[in-house]
C-alpha cells in the first residue's frame, strides 16, 4: 500500500516535471501552457478584450494593420468578439482578380485583416457581388412564381377534377367461368348498354 | 402629379445584406476629394509596408520554413481562443443560448410525447393500422 502510494506520487512529480519543461520550452514567458505552442507571437499581437479607450482602439488597429480611422470593432454585446475589427462583408468575388495577390487563390495580401466570416466568403462559397438583375427584382420574380404554383397545387388538391368514369365492364358475361360459375348452365345475359 | 419615367436600371439597383453596390453605381467612387486621396495614400502606405516584409521572407536566400501569416493567426486565435474570454452573459446570449440549446430539446420532447400519445389512444382504442413491414 505504501508502495502504490509512493508509486503514485512520483508518478505525479514526473508528470508536473515534464508541464514545467514543455510550458517553458514551448511558449514565451508569461503565457498560460498550452496557448498556441507553435506560433512564435507574444500575446500583445493577438486579439484581445473589446477596446475602452481611445488608446486601446489605437494600439488595436495597429496590431490589426489598419488605419485608425478604418478600425472599426463589433459591439461590445458579449458574443464573444473581442477587440477584432468589423470589415465589410463583402465575399473574395468582389476583389479585384487580375491583382497581383500575395496568396492569389484566397485574393488576400499578408498581414491584412481578414474577415471574421472569411472561410464563408471564399470564391467556392458565398458570393456578394452585385447581380446584373437587382436583388429585390429577382426575390418579386420568384416568389411570384413560387406562390402561383403552390396555390394552384392546393386548389388541385381541395377541388380534383377528373374526367368522369363508370363502373369498369368485363366481357364474357361478366367474365362467367373465370369467376367460377358452372359451365352446364347457361350463364346469365350481361348487358351493359341501353338503345 | 402623373408619375414621372420609370427608373432606370441603375436607379432601381438597391444594394442588401446578399449583395453590395458596384463601384460604377456608388458616389463615393467619383472625383475622390483630397482627404479620400490622403486616406487611400496612408491604406496604401500601410500596403506597400506589409508587402515589403513578406517580399523580405519570401526571396530571403536562407527562407525560413512557413512564412506565417499573423493575420492567419489572429483571425484564428479569435474564433476558437478569444470567444470564451471575450464572453459575457447578457439578457441578449441568454436569451439566445435558452433558444438553440434547450429549445429543440423540449421541442422535440414535446412532438414525440405528443406522438406516442396519440398512437397509444389509437391502440387502446383498436382503431390504429399496423404498417406493413417486410421483416
Amino acid at each position: 500500500m505504501a508502495a502504490a502510494g509512493l508509486r503514485g506520487v512520483l508518478w505525479q512529480r514526473a508528470a508536473a516535471r515534464l508541464w514545467a519543461a514543455r510550458a517553458a520550452a514551448a511558449v514565451p514567458a508569461g503565457a498560460p501552457p498550452g496557448a498556441r505552442a507553435a506560433s512564435e507571437m507574444s500575446k500583445d499581437l493577438m486579439p484581445g478584450p473589446y477596446p475602452r479607450t481611445p488608446e486601446e482602439r489605437a494600439a488595436a488597429a495597429k496590431k490589426y494593420n489598419m488605419r485608425v480611422e478604418d478600425y472599426e470593432p463589433y459591439a461590445d454585446d458579449g458574443f464573444g468578439y473581442g477587440d477584432y475589427p468589423k470589415l465589410p462583408d463583402k465575399s473574395l468575388h468582389e476583389r479585384d482578380p487580375w491583382y497581383q495577390w500575395d496568396q492569389p487563390d484566397l485574393r488576400h495580401n499578408w498581414g491584412e485583416p481578414m474577415h471574421w466570416d472569411f472561410d464563408m466568403y471564399i470564391r467556392n462559397r458565398v458570393d456578394t457581388s452585385p447581380t446584373p438583375v437587382p436583388w429585390h427584382t429577382m426575390r418579386k420574380h420568384f416568389l411570384v412564381f413560387l406562390s402561383t404554383m403552390l396555390i394552384m397545387f392546393g386548389l388541385g388538391e381541395i377541388y380534383p377534377s377528373y374526367r368522369p368514369v363508370g363502373p369498369k365492364q368485363y366481357p364474357f358475361n361478366d367474365l362467367y367461368l373465370e369467376r367460377g360459375g358452372d359451365p352446364n348452365k347457361e350463364p346469365p345475359v350481361v348487358t351493359h348498354y341501353e338503345i | 402629379m402623373a408619375a414621372g419615367p420609370p427608373p432606370t436600371a441603375a436607379e432601381a439597383y438597391r444594394p442588401n445584406r446578399y449583395v453590395s453596390l458596384p463601384a460604377e453605381l456608388d458616389p463615393n467612387t467619383y472625383d475622390a476629394s483630397p482627404e479620400k486621396r490622403r486616406t487611400e495614400a496612408e491604406r496604401l502606405a500601410i500596403r506597400a509596408r506589409l508587402k515589403r516584409q513578406y517580399q523580405l521572407q519570401l526571396n530571403n536566400p536562407n527562407p525560413p520554413a512557413i512564412i506565417e501569416d499573423p493575420a492567419l493567426v489572429r483571425w484564428a486565435y479569435a474564433r476558437t481562443q478569444n470567444v470564451y474570454p471575450t464572453f459575457r452573459p447578457t439578457p441578449k446570449t441568454s436569451f439566445l443560448g435558452a433558444l438553440f440549446a434547450i429549445g429543440p430539446i423540449l421541442f422535440w420532447a414535446a412532438v414525440f410525447k405528443v406522438d406516442r400519445d396519440r398512437k397509444e389512444k389509437l391502440i387502446q382504442e383498436g382503431k390504429y393500422k399496423r404498417p406493413f413491414s417486410v421483416f
